[in-house]
């Protein structure tokens, strides 16, 4: 089947909300990083993305992206 | 009794001071490990701070993850605290978006548009669609030779208008669009229009691709450049305003 229309394409196929689940924010000293959860473990992240103005903090490298991050309890 | 639980106590004692003393150090460990927020060296604070408006620009509607978003609740808090920190005093803004929601795009503009401190943009790649007044916002722009900024109207998605409503809105938002650029720019509001809705340039639809040294040309942006630059113009901006601030002091 072909579709020919003018709605973007997760507004006919909605996105499974596991995707949603897979990502999370958390607040670090100074900005925000996106991570997403691997699927071996609960507690295991790997950072996607880092938020923050700072260009310093790009070249810190406990937030560079690829690199595994664990949620400590408090957050959870 | 007495004598006994004293005992226990004096006994007891001795135990939890060294479990205290393990779990903090553990604590620290696990800090340094997981969170990094024990006192790690840090570097001198930057007086330039940047923000990257990437991929699409989202609006109300959350788009899937797998996408690449800059969303506007994360932006307009971190030019806040931008404005509001006295050790920052520039901002760049790097672009490399295919536009997205008008109204969010648009949101951003006005932030960047009405801050105090000198502000540089930086096109790289594309500033397409509502990419464009963001790319005007600053007090300078530049943009990368290679760099692109598509301008068209403002549409759902490009195809023709139901209701006449509809069309009398879109053209409402697409005048609030042409007014922000013709304002942060110098280019005319007839000039922006006809880049706008000329034909031709676009495979079956209207609207210009403008290529660096054009945008350039066509006065909607300052000038032709990359990082070196952008940083280079924006220490200057930042000195230009220095000397005001003492002479009040």
């Amino acid at each position: 089947m072909i579709l020919y229309t003018y709605q973007s394409q997760e507004s006919i196929f909605p996105v499974d909300d596991s995707a949603f689940a897979n990502v999370e924010m958390v607040d670090v000293p100074g900005g925000q990083l996106l991570l997403e959860r691997q699927k071996e473990s609960n507690n295991q992240y790997r950072i996607v993305r880092l938020l923050s103005t700072d260009p310093y903090m790009y070249l810190d490298q406990r937030y560079q992206p690829g690199q595994f991050y664990e949620l400590g309890n408090q957050n959870k | 009794m007495n004598e006994s639980r004293f005992n226990n106590l004096s006994n007891e004692t001795p135990n939890p001071n060294q479990d205290q003393g393990k779990g903090a150090k553990e604590g620290i460990l696990d800090k340094i490990q997981q969170l990094g927020q024990t006192n790690v060296p840090q570097m001198e604070q930057s007086n330039i701070h940047m923000v990257t408006i990437i991929g699409q620009i989202e609006g109300h509607m959350q788009l899937p993850p797998q996408n690449k978003t800059t969303k506007y609740e994360h932006i307009i808090p971190q030019l806040v605290a931008a404005e509001q920190n006295p050790k920052i005093e520039g901002m760049l803004i790097i672009l490399n978006t295919v536009g997205g929601d008008v109204e969010a795009g648009l949101a951003l503009a006005e932030m960047i548009a009405s801050m105090s401190k000198p502000t540089v943009t930086l096109v790289l790649g594309g500033g397409h669609s509502i990419g464009v007044p963001i790319a005007v916002a600053s007090r300078y722009s530049f943009i990368a030779e290679s760099a692109t900024m598509t301008i068209h109207p403002v549409r759902l998605t490009g195809l023709v208008i139901g209701v006449p409503q509809t069309f009398e809105y879109l053209d409402k938002m697409q005048d609030r669009v042409v007014n922000f650029v013709t304002k942060n720019s110098t280019i005319t509001e007839e000039a922006f229009k006809e880049l706008m809705l000329s034909k031709g340039n676009l495979t079956r639809d209207i609207g210009t691709n403008v290529v660096g040294r054009d945008a350039v040309e066509h006065g909607i942006i300052n000038e032709v450049g990359g990082i070196g630059p952008a940083i280079k113009k924006l220490n200057e901006l930042i000195q230009q305003n220095k000397p005001n601030e003492d002479v009040v002091q």
